[in-house]
């Protein structure tokens, strides 16, 4: 490629980035200027004086400390879950055959096409007569299963020959033992791909602990958020502050699992 | 050692066990007070409770009316409902069709002595608890709207009280205007539109529950409204409760507000004379009453239900209201309340009070019917929102929200 | 007949935490929310049957055909210009220049960020005074805007002049929130193009280069085309996904959300608002069905036809 499409390619996608980049850059900025800088026009670009407080100060007006503790729980439980109902139906429509599993997985695959906002109404009804409202437990034990993930490990561990699982337990070795043993450190390259993306979507998640939660002590790190926009819709630098704390951990894990991230997307189709 | 641990715990048990009300009927009450209105009710409550050993009323308060109203629809579908609950009108008529709450009409039959004493109650309460024809629930906490004035400010311009009608009100407005100061503020609220909308003679509904607010009445309501923002400048808007804090910093000269702001208002020490006022009227004299009445869970067992009944008819004693409106702010549900000592004395201390009261003679709600609180809030959204917010045409705008009004109230 | 090895049994046995779970949490509820659709449902619970009778509202309704209207202008809107830019940024990205995998990450990040934080900036910068948005227009010399609290039409504000109903277009509010979803999605139809590119053969390109073809030429006659499949899943996923946009109304818009003027209400904020704002739990079931039927024709569609031709798995 000559030299001056080269330039021209670099300065297009330059602007792009820039584009995609500045909003995060104006919301950095912003948490780290001071109340009266931030309302400045024309605006400033650098902060004049790194107004580090504010962070602070937000954790302050808001238990976003109270919210991660409640994020973390319902990430971890969930990612539990979904591990282990992926594992092992993964592992059994791989390796197992029996009546009805075409049906099976088919109506699995229905289950993926079910667009989420149908689930809100009756999922509250529903939950509301388990009387699990403003627990944990509507926060987790829905997202316990994941099917994208199950087709994902599935297809990992179809990369195993069965005539080595049946080899295997010829040899004595039963099929939880094969399955722990060695065919789940065999995908641990999928397994790696489903903790990122059910973590990152746990900490995303929006809309269904909107709708599931009232007491402020339970809610999602992003639910507090929310709330923490209608409260202090004016308080710009502080608002700020708080997204990017929120943000963080996310782009953390991003720069680290880039490559993973993004094709974890690609195959499973999912935006928040 | 494991001998002194179990000694332990049998002494633990047994003090906690004297605790326990073990034969006493338990009547859980959900209600949303809190802070020192959460306080005045359990005080009462625990008066209650310990001056009879037959019934304990477990009070559990759900924070806000938010968190109230999710809990009693959880709770009905999750068969676990409590004995009795604090409950809107809007509420009522859902639970009343669904069949979860038993009018209390139904204790009363068997309680001939309650006949006389219903009669005892203000009109209105009896109106605003009667859905479909049957009495389904007791009033609890009400209020009416009244007018609270900076009375050092009002002096300062030559103003000894409060106007009567709503035409001095704008010209008294435009009075207290100067500078910074403006006269008045508020939020957008449908309570604030249906109090000028009925002293001007108009309606919200007719009897044929068709929405009736965009008549002459209603125009002129509205516009009164929206001029003294845009034309005379004598009000600006906020959001929320704002105005209140706007009130007691001593921006603005009065505000819109209920018989419970007083002690609200008391509480945060205000700088200045604080006065109390019933709502002006113009053509005609009129007063809403807000907040909350007391319904019956049918699924309760027989024992509590009527050990709940013996309560509310407690509570809803002329003595007992009395003080809970002494200590609350909110008004005696009975008219004997008012002839009492107490009350009386209250009248001397604290000027307006006795004339803030008296509107309850003249007080009418919101209308009693489903969808309505679907309805307003399309009153506020459609018209209300866009003529104060946006500064469309008044016409126009209520039009619209009696189309929309009509056709949501049609689907209930 | 030899016996297997692997027990049927165990297979089954394997499968049943998440069929539990699947059956509760994803079957169970999609016959619950038909049941309610037919009642009359209110906060006090079920009231009475009325059986077609809320979608019969709902179809006279003037709210639902505005959320249908704002739904079906937001995805005309995002659709397109999600995928023409991220086609082109693709076709940027393509090449084996140094640092390339620098700028396709950097256009990933909105897409991995929580759409709060992001409707939080975005509604700062959309801020009629004090916002990056304006600040921008005053450089160009163009007029200030009101953005998220504009109702009018923006095709009314770009021509100046009153336009008939029909003609004015979605509203300044609606369109800035088409702005930042088609900024937020950029890099996740980027990453699928980027497939598609990839699956296209070198040899094509060389062939053509040596024929003396112009860029336009290959884009038009190889790139283009090869394509297609791509393109058409795209232009599915991006429709499915943003007729089900609720955060940022709720987020950014009024108050009340959906404003103003109703302009930015959407089907499922309008699912949210009559199930939450107004215990109508019924008629909300019924819109749900409704959105449900939409989507799972798109999604029909979307597997059984494009997504054969894409992927070869």
């Amino acid at each position: 490629m000559s030299r001056r499409r080269a330039l021209l390619v670099y300065i297009l996608l330059s602007i792009g980035m820039i584009i995609s980049v500045l909003p995060f850059y104006w919301m950095i900025t912003t948490a780290l200027k001071t109340p009266q800088e931030a309302v400045q026009f024309p605006p400033t670009w650098i902060p004049h004086h790194f107004q580090w407080s504010n962070f602070a100060e937000a954790m302050r007006v808001a238990p976003f400390g109270r919210y991660f503790l409640n994020t973390i729980i319902i990430a971890v439980f969930s990612l539990a879950g979904v591990l282990i109902t992926g594992i092992l139906a993964g592992f059994s429509f791989a390796f197992y055959e029996f009546k009805g599993r075409e049906i099976l997985f088919l109506s699995f695959l229905a289950v993926m096409m079910v667009p989420m906002p149908v689930y809100i109404v009756p999922g509250y009804l529903i939950l509301a007569s388990f009387g699990w409202l403003d627990t944990y437990l509507a926060l987790i034990i829905p997202w316990t299963v994941n099917v994208f993930s199950i087709f994902l490990l599935r297809q990992h561990f179809k990369s195993i020959p069965t005539a080595l699982f049946e080899a295997a337990i010829i040899d004595g070795c039963s099929p939880f033992g094969f399955l722990m043993k060695i065919a789940v450190p065999l995908v641990k390259p999928a397994i790696i791909t489903v903790t990122i993306f059910n973590l990152i979507s746990s900490w995303n998640s929006f809309i269904w602990p909107l709708v599931m939660t009232n007491r402020d002590s339970i809610r999602p790190v992003q639910v507090g958020l929310a709330y923490f926009m209608q409260e202090e819709s004016t308080n710009y630098t502080l608002l700020s502050a708080a997204s990017t704390i929120v943000v963080i951990p996310v782009i953390i894990l991003f720069f680290i699992f880039q490559r993973r991230i993004m094709e974890s997307y690609m195959r499973t189709g999912i935006k928040e | 050692m494991k001998r002194i641990i179990l000694a332990l715990f049998i002494i633990l048990t047994l003090t906690g066990c004297k605790k326990e009300r073990t034969n006493r009927v338990v009547v859980t009450f959900w209600h949303a007070m809190g802070g020192p209105l959460g306080r005045a009710l359990d005080q009462l409550i625990d008066e209650f409770n310990s001056m009879q050993d037959s019934i304990y009323v477990n009070s559990i308060s759900m924070g806000n009316y938010n968190a109230l109203s999710q809990k009693i629809m959880a709770s009905i579908l999750a068969r676990k409902t409590p004995t009795i609950a604090q409950v809107y009108e809007s509420w009522t008529t859902s639970l009343a069709r669904s069949g979860a709450i038993q009018p209390v009409e139904d204790f009363i039959k068997k309680d001939s002595s309650f006949k006389t004493q219903l009669e005892d109650f203000f009109p209105v309460f009896i109106r605003d608890n009667t859905y479909d024809s049957v009495l389904y629930t007791l009033p609890f906490n009400k209020s009416v709207t009244a007018y609270f004035y900076n009375v050092d400010m009002f002096k300062k311009k030559g103003i000894d009280k409060f106007p009567e009608t709503y035409t001095e009100l704008l010209e008294v407005s435009k009075k207290l205007t100067s500078g910074d100061t403006l006269a008045t503020a508020f939020s957008v609220t449908v309570g604030m539109f249906e109090q000028l909308l009925y002293a001007f003679g108009g309606r919200l509904l007719d009897e044929n529950r068709n929405p009736v607010f965009d008549s002459e009445a209603g125009i002129k309501a509205l516009k009164y409204l929206q001029d003294m923002l845009y034309k005379y400048h004598v009000a600006h808007l906020t959001t929320g409760y704002q105005h209140q804090d706007e009130f007691l910093a001593g921006r603005v000269a009065y505000v819109m507000g209920t018989s419970v702001s007083y002690a609200f208002i008391m509480r945060q020490k205000p700088t200045f004379t604080l006065g109390m006022a019933p709502m002006p009227h113009e053509v005609r004299k009129v007063c809403f009453i807000m907040g909350t009445n007391i319904a019956i869970f049918r699924r309760s067992g027989e024992k509590e239900k009527r050990a709940a009944w013996t309560f509310i008819k407690w509570f809803t004693s002329p003595e007992i209201q009395a003080r809970w409106a002494l200590a609350t702010g909110y008004v005696p549900v009975r008219r004997s309340a008012v002839n009492l000592p107490e009350v009386q004395k209250r009248f001397k201390e604290v000027p307006g009070l006795k004339e803030v009261w008296a509107q309850l003679d003249y007080a009418i709600t919101e209308p009693v019917v489903p969808g309505w609180f679907i309805g307003r809030k399309l009153l506020s959204q459609l018209s209300l929102e866009p003529a104060l917010r946006g500064g469309m045409d008044v016409e126009e705008v209520l039009k619209r929200g009696k189309l929309e009004v009509a056709r949501a109230l049609k689907q209930e | 007949m030899r016996e297997k090895v692997l027990k049927p049994y165990v297979g089954v046995l394997l499968l049943v935490p998440a069929i539990v779970i699947l059956l509760i949490f994803r079957f169970y509820p999609l016959l619950y929310v038909l049941r309610v659709s037919f009642y009359k449902w209110g906060m006090g619970g079920p009231e009475r049957v009325v059986w077609f009778k809320n979608y019969l509202t709902i179809f006279r309704d003037n709210f639902f055909y505005q959320a249908l209207g704002n739904t079906l202008w937001y995805v005309v809107l995002v659709v397109p210009l999600s995928l023409f830019i991220s086609m082109f940024l693709a076709i940027l990205l393509n090449n084996k220049l140094r640092a390339i995998g620098f700028f396709r990450t950097t256009y990933f990040l909105p897409v991995v960020t929580s759409i709060v934080a992001i409707s939080i900036v975005w509604k700062w910068i959309y801020h009629p005074e004090l916002g990056l948005a304006n600040y921008l227009l005053r450089l160009l010399h163009i007029p200030p805007q009101n953005w998220l609290a504009e109702w009018r039409g923006i095709f009314e504000i770009i021509s100046g002049r009153k336009l008939p109903v029909g003609l004015k277009g979605p509203s300044l509010a609606l369109f800035s929130l088409v702005i930042m979803s088609v900024w937020k999605g950029l890099g996740y139809n980027i990453i699928i193009y980027l497939a598609g590119l990839q699956n296209i053969p070198r040899s094509y390109y060389e062939a053509a280069l040596i024929d003396g073809a112009s860029s336009p030429t290959m884009f038009a006659r190889i790139t283009w085309p090869m394509l297609t499949p791509t393109t058409f899943y795209v232009l599915i996923m991006t429709t499915i996904t943003s007729f089900q946009v609720f955060a940022p109304v709720w987020l950014m818009t009024g108050p009340p959300p959906g404003g103003p003027l109703g302009t930015t209400n959407v089907l499922v904020y309008s699912i949210f608002d009559n199930a939450f704002n107004f215990s109508r739990y019924g008629y909300a079931s019924a819109l749900s069905m409704i959105l449900f039927l939409f989507i799972l024709t798109l999604t029909v569609i979307q597997k059984k036809v494009i997504e054969p031709r894409v992927f070869y798995e």
